[in-house]
Formats: C-alpha cells, sequence, structure tokens
C-alpha cells in the first residue's frame, strides 16, 4: 500500500465535508450565528452521551439516532431564534446552549472512564480510520441534502440574506417550517461529520473556507467556489504534512487551515494595492 | 555509467533479498516489543504501535500507524481488551489480511497466561473501565514473560519454520536469564512481603501476586475515574490505621491525588515505570523490573 492510499479515505472524507459545510458556513456567516454549529455539534455529543447512559454502544446506529434527534429537537429551538429581538441576544443563547450541553455531557459520562475518552474522541475525532462504508453512507445523505438545497436554493438564501423579505414574500407558507428545514438538514450534515471527524474540524471546515473566501470575494457563487478550493487545497497540504511528519491528521489539517484566512487577507490587500 | 546502474541493483536485489527473509513484527506495546527481539534476534524486524511513555489503552490515531500493520507479519498484542479502543479501527484501516484476527499473523498474548480480576457478572460501563476477560496488565509479572516468550517462540517457528533452532534456543537464554533474574528480584523485595499498599490504578494486581504484596485500596475509586475528595479522605484513614507506607502510581497518572496523601500520612510514592520504553534507561523487559524495583526499595526505604 503507497502512503496516498493511507490517506485517501480521509481526504474523500474531507472532501465530502468541504462541499457541505462551506455552503453551510456561507449561510452561516450570512445570519451572524457562527456558533450554532459548535452548540449542536455539542448537542450530538450530548445525545451520544444519552445513549451511553442507556447502554448504547458509542458507533452504532442507535446512539446516531440519539444524536440525530437531541440536534433536531435543538434545531426546532434554533429555528425560533429569529424571534428573539436581536443578534446579541441569539448568541447569548447559543452560546449557553453549547456550555449546557458540554456540562450535562461532563455529568452523565463522569461514572464512565470510556465515556469521558469517547468524549474527548468526538472532540479529536479519529478520521484516518474513517471506512468506506462509513463514507457511503455520508456521501449518500450529503447527496440528498445537496439536492434538497439546489431545488430550494431561492427560498433558503432569501432566509439566511434577506430575511425580512423572506418573510414578507412566503405567506402561504409559513417562514419558521423553511428555517426549521433549514436547521434540520445542517443538523443532519453536523452529526454525521462529527461522528467521523470530531468536532475540531468540522467547526474549521464551516467557518475557514467561507470567511476566507468572503474576504477575497463577493457572490455566492463565487465564494463558494473560492471557499472549495482553498478548503482543499489546504486539507491536502496537511494531510501531506500529517503523513510527513507522522502528526495526528485531523488536528494537523486544521493547524494549517489556520493559515488560509491569513493568506486571504494578504491577497485582498495585494489587490486593493494593484 | 552502466557500472553505476549495474551495482545500484545489485545493492537493491540484496537489500530486497534480505529484507524478505525477516519477519517483520508489528507489537502494541513496547514490551512485546522487547520480548519479541530477545526471540527473534536477527531473523526479525520489530517495531511497536505506542510508547511506553504513554497509556497503552490510548493511542492517538497517526499515518505511519496504518503503514506499519499494513507492511507486517505478524502483529503480537497485549490483548484481554486492552487495545479495544483502537486496534479494530486500525487493522480494518490498514487491510493487511495476514494480520487479521484468527489469522497466522495474529497472535493475542493474553492468552498465554492466567488473567486475573476476571469478572463474574456482566460489566457495564457504569462500573469505569473494567475489563470483562480480566485485567490486562499481566506483563507486569515478569513470569508471564516467560510465557509470552514461549507462545512467541511458538509462532514466529510456524511463520518461520527455516529458524526454528534459533528460536528455540534464544527463546532459552531468554527465558533462563529472566528467571535468574525473578530471584534477585524476589530477594531485593522481601521486605515487601504481605505488606499492604495502596495502588493508584487496578494495574499493578500482577506486580503484587508475583512479589507477594497485598493492594488494599486503590487510589481511583473506579478504575479510570479520579478521586473524589470524600474517596481521598476515606483513604486517609484507611492508610493510618492499617499503618500503609507505599503508594504505587504510574508515570502518566495525575499526581494530585497522590501528593495530597503524601502531606496527610506521609505515605510514600513509588512512581513505577509501567512498561519498557517508560523512562529513556529502559531499553528492555529485564530492565523494566530493574527499575520497578529500584523504585519500590528508594521508597520504602530498604
Amino acid at each position: 500500500m503507497s502512503d496516498w492510499v493511507i490517506l485517501l479515505p480521509a481526504f474523500v472524507m474531507m472532501a465530502l465535508m468541504i462541499a457541505t459545510h462551506t455552503y453551510l458556513g456561507l449561510h452561516v456567516l450570512a445570519r451572524g450565528i457562527i456558533f450554532v454549529d459548535l452548540a449542536l455539534a455539542q448537542i450530538a455529543a450530548l445525545g451520544v452521551s444519552i445513549a451511553f447512559l442507556f447502554g448504547q454502544e458509542s458507533h452504532g446506529l442507535a446512539s446516531q439516532a440519539y444524536a440525530f434527534g437531541a440536534t433536531l429537537i435543538a434545531a426546532f429551538g434554533f429555528a425560533k431564534l429569529r424571534e428573539l429581538p436581536n443578534k446579541t441576544a441569539r448568541e447569548v443563547t447559543i452560546g449557553c446552549v453549547y456550555v449546557v450541553a458540554t456540562a450535562l455531557s461532563i455529568v452523565i459520562l463522569s461514572r464512565s472512564s470510556q465515556g469521558m475518552e469517547e468524549l474527548k474522541a468526538m472532540f479529536n475525532g479519529n478520521i484516518l480510520w474513517v471506512q468506506w462504508q462509513e463514507i457511503t453512507v455520508v456521501a449518500i445523505a450529503y447527496l440528498v441534502l445537496s439536492v434538497l438545497h439546489f431545488i430550494y436554493y431561492r427560498q433558503f438564501k432569501a432566509l439566511s440574506f434577506k430575511p425580512d423579505e423572506a418573510e414578507e414574500n412566503q405567506v402561504n407558507r409559513p417562514s419558521f417550517l423553511w428555517e426549521f428545514l433549514f436547521f434540520a438538514t445542517f443538523a443532519l450534515t453536523i452529526t454525521l461529520a462529527v461522528n467521523v471527524a470530531g468536532v475540531l474540524l468540522v467547526f474549521a471546515f464551516l467557518i475557514i473556507p467561507a470567511f476566507s473566501a468572503s474576504i477575497i470575494i463577493e457572490s455566492f457563487l463565487n465564494r463558494l467556489l473560492v471557499g472549495w478550493s482553498m478548503g482543499i487545497l489546504g486539507s491536502a497540504i496537511g494531510l501531506w504534512l500529517s503523513l510527513w511528519a507522522d502528526l495526528p491528521v485531523g488536528a494537523t489539517v486544521v493547524s494549517v487551515l489556520g493559515m488560509v484566512p491569513i493568506i486571504a487577507i494578504l491577497i485582498r490587500v495585494f489587490k486593493r494595492g494593484g | 555509467m552502466r557500472l553505476i546502474v549495474k551495482v545500484v541493483l545489485f545493492i537493491g536485489i540484496v537489500c530486497s533479498s534480505s529484507v524478505s527473509a525477516t519477519v517483520k513484527i508489528v507489537t502494541t506495546t513496547q514490551d512485546l516489543a522487547s520480548i519479541a527481539r530477545s526471540v527473534g534476534g536477527e531473523y526479525v524486524e520489530v517495531k511497536s504501535l505506542t510508547l511506553g511513555t504513554r497509556d497503552p489503552h490510548f493511542a492517538e490515531a497517526k499515518p505511519s500507524m496504518i503503514r506499519k500493520v499494513y507492511r507486517a507479519d505478524l502483529l503480537l498484542l497485549i490483548g484481554a481488551d486492552m487495545e479495544i479502543g483502537w486496534l479494530p479501527a486500525l487493522l480494518r484501516s490498514a487491510r493487511n489480511r495476514d494480520v487479521q484476527a484468527g489469522a497466522n499473523g495474529y497472535l493475542d498474548l493474553s492468552t498465554s497466561v492466567n488473567l486475573l480480576g476476571k469478572s463474574e457478572q456482566s460489566v457495564d460501563r457504569s462500573m469505569g473501565d473494567v475489563h470483562a476477560k480480566g485485567n490486562p496488565h499481566y506483563w507486569l509479572d515478569p513470569n508471564n514473560g516467560i510465557k509470552i516468550s514461549r507462545l512467541i517462540a511458538e509462532r514466529l517457528i510456524t511463520l518461520d519454520p527455516e529458524h526454528q533452532q534459533e528460536y528455540q534456543q534464544q527463546q532459552k537464554i531468554f527465558e533462563n536469564k529472566l528467571a535468574l533474574k525473578i530471584l534477585d528480584w524476589q530477594k531485593e523485595l522481601l521486605p515487601l512481603s504481605d505488606q499492604p499498599v495502596v495502588a493508584y490504578h487496578k494495574s499493578l494486581i500482577y506486580l503484587a501476586n508475583a512479589f507477594n504484596f497485598k493492594i488494599v485500596a486503590e487510589v481511583e475509586p473506579k478504575p479510570g475515574i479520579a478521586p473524589s475528595a470524600k474517596h481521598l479522605n476515606k483513604l486517609v484513614s484507611l492508610i493510618e490505621k492499617q499503618k500503609i507506607k507505599i503508594l504505587m502510581t504510574e508515570p502518566y497518572y495525575e499526581r494530585r491525588s497522590s501528593k495530597y496523601l503524601n502531606e496527610k500520612t506521609n505515605i510514600q510514592i513509588a512512581v513505577l515505570p509501567q512498561s519498557v520504553g517508560a523512562m529513556p534507561e529502559m531499553l528492555n523487559y529485564i530492565d523494566l523490573f530493574d527499575g520497578i524495583v529500584a523504585s519500590l526499595k528508594q521508597a520504602g526505604d530498604f
């Protein structure tokens, strides 16, 4: 087995994540609720902790169902966020959800050492050991979600980018349902990714490519394309570095991705100068 | 120019043939690696997946681990669920049929020894990281080191019958050397026999068994779970009541609880290396017990 074959499953999984997460990241940035994904990821972890409490194995389907159920409830709550008076109140709510979900997981798992290990694993992830079967499941789910978002591209975009207009134009369809649908798809995307890649990598893929692209370029589609390219490039370099220096894959990739916004800022400065 | 090409080709052939002649062994811990090296000698090439400085229950996923397992002819593991958290995933990713469970290249050394601490009732996670199959820290009884070396020799002979004699000889040399050392260590630790001690984790029952001391309590209330203040205070009264003199812990466990007990009761802390490589001077399985014995003698002041 040559070296790149070792990293191929991890790379394919990362590519799938970059494809979906950059898109969702642009939405989240536009809404100004950046930490909603951390909160959702932590809720997913809480779901797995509860599954533990009832004696389920950590990577089984049952614990996945618990995780998704928990995030779905949270998605319902987050869909109501718009009813809050201002941005600060929304961010505070999200922050509270994150902190309390984390604390609850720790309390639930404090009686079980392997549970604590599980919590750590959920944060760091082990993308290196991802299996092709897992990737297939994720790929199919992401394909379905992508088709959904492609068909209703306008509705979803209007919700994030022109919220007032969206509410006016859809008198016959309650806006809340669309909000819920958005957060539900978001929750499913994250639950699947957290399970294999860990919270750290999920958060990095959601924010960094989308943010970096937003620094350089304007329209939604351009940002998506630039974000994808930057994400893929950063991941490839990170993977290569982890192989070359034998470092943990997820954390190395995140460290490399950290350089991307800096490069984006440099490009912006250079463009202005030119 | 042609000559250079020929020389390079020749060297390549020589190298590749000499490499293919050795059995490539990959082990989950450095202890097994050390014993395998003693038994296999020059006919094997041994690599360990984890370092002796780390807790072998956990391992960080690194690309090199997949590479090592993929290229191995023989995988040696501690077993008894010691590596349950990471080895199955690694074996799936490495896709090397020769070392999958059940194959000749897969050797679970826990089958060579009598495991202690087997749980009678069913184990669930609320009990901490209890091992249903028995306590997996069995390499800490040097008598088990002998059993491990025998099983490794047996398997090496199956895989590489050409060197049967050498493996048998080398195993015998290792066994004799270790047996002599065991007598020394037992003599040195005689003052400890029948003495009550406290251990941090439930990992030292084999050592206690080998050298005849009694672990009356653990700092951890349940394996893998850090102690609460209430539990520590209970330990303080127990230590004072039974006049316990030594607390044994491993380098990678938190030291704060042990220090607290030391301050309250003046119990001496013995930091025991638990694996080959736990400290830089511990190069092999015999060094490991030399280190353990020295550390116990210092703490017990005998």
